[in-house]
């Protein structure tokens, strides 16, 4: 249990969805005081990650949170949706698999861009990917 | 029977006593439960300031500085303390003057034969001077990274950034920014990385610098590295580091020529061979 | 259909574009298909897409501007992105997302450097410049 002081859940299931989500995501980096660069990995990778919610999976929730440890601080995002769900996690991960006509850099590349990366998904119930990004 | 062994009981009291109370390093008070301050020691008076009756009874958040008691520092330590039997940290603490102290801390709950929590242990001890100290190097170190990592402008359009001293991923991450944005400060086209006074180059030092060649590249500016002593060579290649299609020349004038080349600035050359402006 | 559209201007033979902040899926498609439309129309020998107003490049954006440079090249423009920031070229490059054999410049004026020296290379090689100037050129010549 760690004491938190911010957070935000928001709707995404149009594209203007993920313009406010990139938004969402900066202003929580901001207030955090991330460098710009990791400001700008955190953005993309919460851009990339609801765009999956909402192309593959039928729209969904983001979660955007503050945390504060004794010893670190940083930004943790969670993305849920209801939709097919991924059967193949492994699959999805590697670079160039994509299930669309993208080039599939969608999920292995968000997870090289903050520090912590998680997956759970089940074919029929949806899928859920955590991601945090320690200052 | 009774006598004897009441007789080592108080004895074993009055050796923890004496040990608690003589202890000049170690503030170790109990606390309640709930947080509260039970006991008091001679070294805790020196480190907080406070004497016995200014804080039996007062909850420990008392010490804590405001920032860390909005953020309800101490519930989580205890709560940790609880939980896994110990806690052990670090933080900034309040004097009863209001100067602050780097504090090193052990917590561990005390719990009964049923297992019931009847308290706390807090032992901490004064640790500034080494804070400052780590502080300090840490300070000296950045600069460090900064000092040894100069950007020159050697031609209008031309950077050259000479890296001596070990690379590791941090400051790998931080020349690759430094390059990046003094790209963009002084509009170059060309930047030149010379690395001959690196001693070594592993693996992910090598990616770093790829990285940093593919991020000028899309930037609309070229990067050269120059300088790849010998040895770094053939560790390169033993480590099946590919470079792929970045340039790579053994010195800094042999990387201008190329950069001058690059931004098609021709340079005249005389008899014996020298090329001269 | 979308109302929005992102303004394409042409400046002699190039054609340059502006993207903003903001932008969105929907708008960057109709760009696409806007600008190959101009490039036809208007016989424009290249392209620069100025892309230093935007904080953040993802890999839909990223592989839209890689797909716009292909088009135009086969269509004889070469397409210059000019104006990443340093940030959005280390994310990209962290992403795996490198858009090779897209042409580079730090600003429109560089880009604009690197598009006529490649065309004139282009024309030195060809060795009948005037020709096919007059044949390439004739529609956009003010």
């Amino acid at each position: 249990m760690s004491p938190t002081s911010k957070q935000s859940t928001m709707a995404a299931q149009t594209e203007a969805d993920l313009v406010s989500a990139r938004h969402l995501a900066r202003s929580y980096a901001k207030d955090l005081g991330l460098g710009l660069v990791d400001e700008t990995k955190l953005v993309t990778a919460v851009s990339e990650l609801t765009r999956n919610l909402i192309v593959h999976g039928g729209g969904g929730s983001v979660f955007i949170e503050r945390i504060d440890e004794v010893s670190r601080h940083g930004i943790r995002a969670v993305f849920e949706d209801h939709g097919p769900g991924i059967a193949n996690i492994n699959l999805a991960m590697m670079d160039g698999h994509s299930s669309t006509k993208s080039l599939g850099l969608g999920l292995p590349g968000s997870k090289r861009l903050v520090s912590e990366f998680q997956i759970d998904s089940e074919a029929g119930k949806g899928t859920r990917v955590t991601i945090t990004k320690w200052k | 029977m009774t006598d004897s062994k009441s007789a080592t009981a108080s004895s074993f009291e009055q050796r923890y006593q004496v040990l608690v109370d003589q202890s000049l390093d170690l503030a170790i008070y109990f606390l309640t439960p709930t947080g509260y301050v039970e006991t008091w020691n001679a070294a805790a008076e020196r480190f907080k300031q406070y004497k016995a009756d200014e804080v039996i009874g007062k909850h420990l958040s008392m010490f804590y500085t405001r920032e860390d008691q909005q953020k309800k520092v101490v519930e989580y330590e205890l709560d940790e303390a609880k939980r896994a039997g110990r806690y052990e940290g670090a933080g900034w603490r309040v004097r009863k003057d209001g100067t602050k102290f780097w504090a090193e801390v052990i917590i561990c709950s005390l719990k009964d034969r049923h297992g019931n929590l009847t308290g706390f242990v807090k032992i901490a001890r004064d640790a500034t001077e080494k804070r400052e100290q780590l502080d300090i190097i840490e300070r000296q170190k950045q600069e460090l990274i900064e000092l040894s990592t100069p950007v020159i402008q050697l031609w209008n359009g031309i950077l050259a950034l000479p890296i001596v001293g070990t690379l590791d991923s941090q400051r790998s991450q931080i020349v690759m920014e430094k390059l990046l944005s003094a790209i963009v400060a002084n509009d170059a086209s060309v930047a030149i990385l010379d690395i001959s006074g690196v001693p070594t180059v592993d693996t992910m030092v090598a990616q770093h610098l790829m990285k940093t060649m593919e991020a000028a590249k899309l930037m609309g500016a070229e990067c050269i590295i120059s300088g790849i002593r010998p040895e770094i060579a053939q560790t390169m290649v033993h480590l099946g580091v590919d470079l792929g299609s970045i340039k790579t020349k053994s010195t800094m004038s042999r990387a201008l020529e190329e950069a001058l080349d690059i931004l098609h600035i021709k340079l005249a050359t005389n008899g014996e061979g020298k090329k001269h402006l | 259909m979308s109302a929005e559209h992102i303004p394409i201007i042409k400046m002699d033979e190039f054609l340059l574009v502006t993207i903003q902040e903001g932008i969105h899926d929907r708008l960057a498609i109709t760009l696409q298909e806007e600008l190959t439309a101009k490039v036809a129309s208007t016989g424009a020998r290249g392209v620069l897409l100025d892309i230093s107003g935007l904080d953040m490049v993802d890999s839909f954006l990223g592989r839209l501007l890689s797909t716009i440079a292909s088009i135009t090249r086969i269509m004889d423009a070469e397409t210059v992105v000019v104006g990443m920031q340093p940030a959005i070229a280390i994310t990209l490059v962290e992403m795996g997302l490198s858009m090779p054999g897209v042409l580079t410049a730090l600003n429109v004026d560089k880009g604009m450097t690197l598009l006529r020296r490649r065309l004139s290379q282009a024309k030195e090689v060809t060795c009948v410049p005037d020709i096919k100037a007059i044949h390439d050129g004739s529609s956009d010549r003010g």
